[in-house]
């Protein structure tokens, strides 16, 4: 929200030493953040307009021509100017030597070809006035010369309040609302608009009809005439264009005036075009259509209000935008001004599925002032009256209300509540001393306060919502802070722990967590060869990126695809999220899970990250390579599987997947279901001492056929071996060419006992049952 | 016998002198005191001499050239030994600013490094960490946190409603405020928690805003006692403890 400093001056009466940075801090400690201030409207001195009297081309400079210029005094200038959209006659911003340019050039008097070039002509963007810098910016022919350029165009420097107003204060959406809060906490008057409307031209009416009572419960008209359609004053120009709003013409001008002010959203239509000379408020039938100001055609539905002339041609969706058909033109000379109070939630719920938003939606889906109409349109006579001369206000005001207009809430207040909620005590008298002054009616009774909520202010409904405004009002600067004494023991579950310390383990092995986007696109899912059953979102902010992911691997696809694409290969990533997998459930069936992938590396990179992983979390699980999940290389990938439970997969991505995404090295992958994994108690390390006795090394080769996984013959040796068995290493694999029956796996045994040194026939025992054990699984033993 | 103990000796020694290698030093040694060797040979021809005297004489003389030999092979063995350390020490020379390939750590990802950050700053301060879904029922989302259905922040504009159950009823969390209430569900007072997470707001990208956001001030929720804990944790320690 745009709160333009000199506007808020207006209508309190601020110290003369509340500078611009003390306001700022006032309105962000009283919840008013303030994110920025800026000054807008600056000029750069030195500027001044100048004519064009001629151009001129010449022969050795053909990306410039001369200018020169009349600046009203008589003296003749010339520049040299890259820019070619300017004719004799018109009137453009020149900088004089040695002006200082926003952008830091220093502007001199400098030779091209031999001849001086004197300033410079200047575009909008380098005068601060936009971004058009297509060409030299050309002014009103008639502007005077020699003026600077500012005050040919009417600016005036404004600083402007950014404000982060949160939904609990619609009030705020007005520099009124902003004031009010001002003034309390500065303690200085506040001079609220007067609400007072004075009819002097005889009685001229817009009749009113509502029809839907529950969605409109307040609507007003009243008549104007004498209305010349004009420019608006300067200062009014200036301070709609800081507050972020374009100046159109006097009549728009001050209806956006007034609501940046009083927060009143208002609509002036061209009499002359309302049929019936009157409104009629209903919902419209589905499928009805209308074409907005803003040139589009909308159909509507049940859901929408709209505003109709009495004849019942819509002329407006209500509280959100007019129509074309009555809108005011060169010619209007006599307006009906609507001025409304309409139900919040049926304005969200229209904006919504119209997608149309605008100045006056934002303020009534919040919630504006129900009361707060007579202000606003005193405020509108009194503002249109400066560029109207002859403006008349007609008797016969219209005040329509039905029976769902809002009325004013109480609420009970305890002065011990408030002390407890905040720390600090607060009798009632403080209670109502700090907000009573912005709108709050308080009545005391004994330790509780009565407090009557202003009609400007529907959001507080409860005793907290009062509690907050004395928070704010005293300032929570002024409340202190106090170390808060915890009772319990702080520090991070065990889950959290050993998600920390899966983190470690990866970085360790030189993978680097990325973050990709959660949201996938149409299709992402399909070519990361996953099932495409997925939850979607309803309203997704880039249309087509609506699945919730149910894997992290087509984002960290994207990633090595990325990198690739920036001449990054061999990365190696990981990430751990959440998943949201579709169920029957009330939610998904969400859970954490950990995916790595190691770019131009082949599956048995990504089982040692498993297992590093395994070893150092203290995991156990099976690799299944008969169970290979969609998507994965199938005879290069297995499930990991713990118990019943599948807890991920290892191998490498499957090469349609890799082309699928443009990936061309191979990809090693491991993907973990970590809510399972990481809830699971680790097995606890324990400590062996080394045994004093020497040990002895058994090498043994077997030819393995290729149906037996290393993992069965590794089990075997294990068994086998038993308790003397300190190390069992699988430390050479060996295929002949052309043989695909069979490979020779090569294992060294390192056996030692804790109390005695092995003699030749423990080790030839050992030997003999491993040699046993492996044969039985059909392998031979390797001369 | 004196004499030829004193060849033998000088014959050793010069052996020992002219030895150039360490392992040859090892060679002599084995040679010249061993069982075979010269010396070791008179010594056990000593039993041939024909007086005590004589005895006496020549097996001082032998054990003395032994020992005299011994210390000029574990002299030369020193020498050697070094000279040929030096050679190799030379010769294994590295230029250290030459490396090729290097192990390489992974980088954690800049939100977790912040977020580990702000989780020990709890931590210190006695807190303990929660967690909870990021696809939400409407009801812990807002619904919960006395937020009714007209209630501005459920419009689109800020919410991701997601298709899942009733229409409306399920939403990314906007806020980490329903794990306040998941929390407040299973455990007793008192409740020290932060509630840390990702949260998702239907808002346009631009540099500082991504519709997925990773905690930023509104994502961090702990029960309060009062207002000034709140302001506290969410000023003093954020501002005062991160430098």
């Amino acid at each position: 929200m745009k709160i333009v400093d000199s506007w808020l001056r207006d209508l309190v009466a601020l110290p003369a030493d509340a500078t611009v940075e003390t306001v700022a801090d006032t309105l962000s400690d009283v919840g008013l953040a303030c994110e920025s201030v800026e000054r807008v409207g600056a000029t750069v001195p030195g500027v001044i307009t100048a004519r064009v009297v001629k151009t001129e081309r010449h022969p050795d400079a053909a990306k410039v021509h001369r200018v020169f210029l009349d600046i009203g005094d008589g003296t003749e200038h010339h520049v040299w100017c890259g820019a070619f959209n300017m004719q004799p006659g018109d009137v453009i911003p020149w900088a004089t030597p040695g002006t200082a340019m926003p952008d830091g050039r220093l502007i001199e008097t400098k030779p091209i070809v031999g001849i001086p070039s004197e300033g410079m002509c200047c575009s909008a963007r380098e005068l601060g006035l936009g971004d058009d810098h297509s060409g030299i910016l050309i002014l009103d022919p008639n502007t005077p010369l020699g003026l600077p350029y500012g005050d040919a165009l009417g600016l005036a420097e404004e600083t402007v309040y950014d404000l982060d107003v949160l939904r609990n204060r619609p009030d705020a959406y007005g520099h009124v609302g902003v004031a009010r809060d001002l003034a309390a906490r500065f303690d200085v008057p506040f001079s609220a608009p007067s609400s007072r409307v004075v009819a002097d031209g005889p009685t001229r009416s817009a009749t009113v009809e509502i029809v839907d009572g529950d969605r409109c419960p307040r609507f007003t008209s009243i008549v104007l005439s004498g209305v010349r359609v004009a420019e608006s004053p300067d200062w009014m120009k200036s301070r709609l264009s800081a507050a972020g709003m374009r100046p159109i013409n006097n009549v728009v001008d001050v209806s956006n005036y007034v609501m940046l002010e009083t927060n009143q959203p208002n609509h002036a239509y061209d009499f002359d075009t309302l049929g019936g000379e009157g409104f009629r408020i209903r919902v419209a039938r589905d499928g009805e259509s209308m074409v907005t100001l803003d040139g589009v055609e909308r159909t509507l539905t049940a859901d929408d209000l709209l505003i109709c002339d009495a004849t019942d041609r819509p002329i407006g969706i209500a509280g959100i935008m007019g129509g074309q058909n009555t809108e005011i033109s060169d010619t209007t000379t006599v307006v009906a001004l609507e001025t409304a109070y309409f139900e919040p939630h049926g304005i969200m719920k229209s904006v919504q599925r119209l997608g149309l938003r605008s100045e006056a939606s934002a303020r009534n889906e919040r919630g504006i002032d129900p009361f707060g109409v007579e202000t606003s349109i005193a405020r509108f006579v009194e503002l249109l009256g400066l560029t109207c001369p002859d403006l008349t206000v007609h008797d016969g005001f219209v005040d329509a209300r039905t029976s769902s207009m809002p009325s004013a809430t109480t609420i009970t207040v305890r002065s011990a509540r408030v002390g407890a909620l905040l720390g600090r005590e607060f009798s009632t008298d403080e209670i109502s001393a700090l907000i009573t002054p912005i709108g709050f009616d308080c009545e005391a009774d004994g330790e509780r306060v009565l407090v009557t909520v202003p009609s400007w202010r529907p959001d507080c409904t409860l005793e907290i919502d009062i509690v907050e405004e004395v928070a704010r009002l005293f300032g929570y600067d002024a409340l202190g802070k106090t170390v808060p004494k915890s009772t319990v023991a702080g520090g991070l579950s065990p889950i959290q722990q050993r998600r920390r310390r899966v983190r470690d383990v990866l970085l360790g092995l030189g993978v680097s967590e990325a973050m990709p986007h959660p949201f996938l696109a149409d299709g992402d899912l399909e070519r990361a060869g996953l099932s495409t059953t997925a939850v979607r979102l309803v309203n997704p902010l880039v249309v087509g990126d609506d699945v919730l992911r149910t894997s992290l691997r087509p984002g960290l696809l994207k990633a090595l695809a990325f990198n690739e694409s920036h001449r990054r290969s061999g990365v190696a990533l990981f990430e751990v999220g959440h998943v949201y997998p579709p169920s029957d459930d009330v939610l998904p069936a969400e859970f954490e899970a950990l995916t790595v992938v190691l770019a131009g590396a082949e599956a048995p990179r990504a089982v040692a990250v498993w297992r590093e992983l395994a070893s150092a979390m203290g995991w156990g699980a099976r690799l299944d390579q008969s169970n290979v999940p969609t998507g994965l290389h199938p005879t290069r990938s297995a499930t990991l599987s713990a118990g019943r439970d599948v807890v991920g997969a290892v191998g490498e991505v499957h090469p349609d997947v890799l082309d699928a995404f443009d990936v061309t090295e191979r990809v090693a992958i491991l993907e973990l279901n970590l809510s399972i994994l990481l809830a699971a108690e680790p097995k606890v390390a324990h400590w062996k001492a080394t045994s004093r006795f020497p040990s002895s090394d058994i090498d043994l080769a077997f030819t393995v056929p290729s149906s037996v996984t290393a993992e069965k013959v590794d089990k075997a040796l294990r068994q086998s071996a038993g308790s003397l068995l300190v190390s069992l290493e699988l430390f050479d694999v060996y295929r002949t060419d052309g043989d695909a029956e069979s490979r020779s796996l090569a294992y060294r045994l390192r056996l030692q006992a804790a109390d005695r040194t092995l003699t030749e026939s423990d080790i030839a025992n050992v030997r003999d049952k491993c040699i046993a054990a492996v044969t039985k699984l059909g392998a031979t033993l390797r001369a | 016998m004196i004499s030829d103990i004193t060849s033998a000796r000088d014959d050793a020694l010069s052996r020992v002198a002219a030895a150039s290698s360490v392992d040859e030093i090892a060679r002599l040694d084995a040679e010249l005191l061993g069982k075979k060797g010269a010396l070791a040979g008179l010594k056990s021809g000593l039993g041939k001499l024909s007086t005590v005297e004589e005895k006496k004489a020549a097996g001082a003389a032998v054990n003395e050239a032994m020992s005299v030999v011994e210390e000029a092979l574990s002299e030369r063995r020193r020498n050697l030994g070094r000279a040929e350390r030096e050679v190799q020490l030379a010769a294994e020379a590295l230029d250290l600013t030459e490396f090729a390939i290097t192990p390489r750590r992974g980088r954690a990802h800049i939100v977790t490094q912040a977020w580990e950050r702000l989780e020990d700053v709890f931590v210190g301060l006695g807190f303990q960490v929660a967690e909870g879904p990021e696809v939400e029922t409407d009801w812990y989302n807002f619904e919960a946190l006395n937020m009714p259905p007209s209630h501005p922040a459920r419009s689109m504009h800020d919410t991701f409603y997601v298709d899942h159950g009733a229409p409306g009823s399920t939403v990314l969390r906007t806020h980490t405020s329903p794990v306040q209430i998941r929390v407040m569900q299973l455990v007793q007072p008192p409740i020290y928690m932060v509630m840390p997470g990702r949260v998702f707001r239907n808002e346009t990208t631009d540099s500082t805003h991504l519709a997925d956001r990773r905690p930023g001030d509104r994502s961090w929720h702990h029960t309060r006692r009062s207002r000034r804990h709140h302001r506290l944790v969410h000023q003093g320690v954020l501002r005062n403890r991160l430098r």
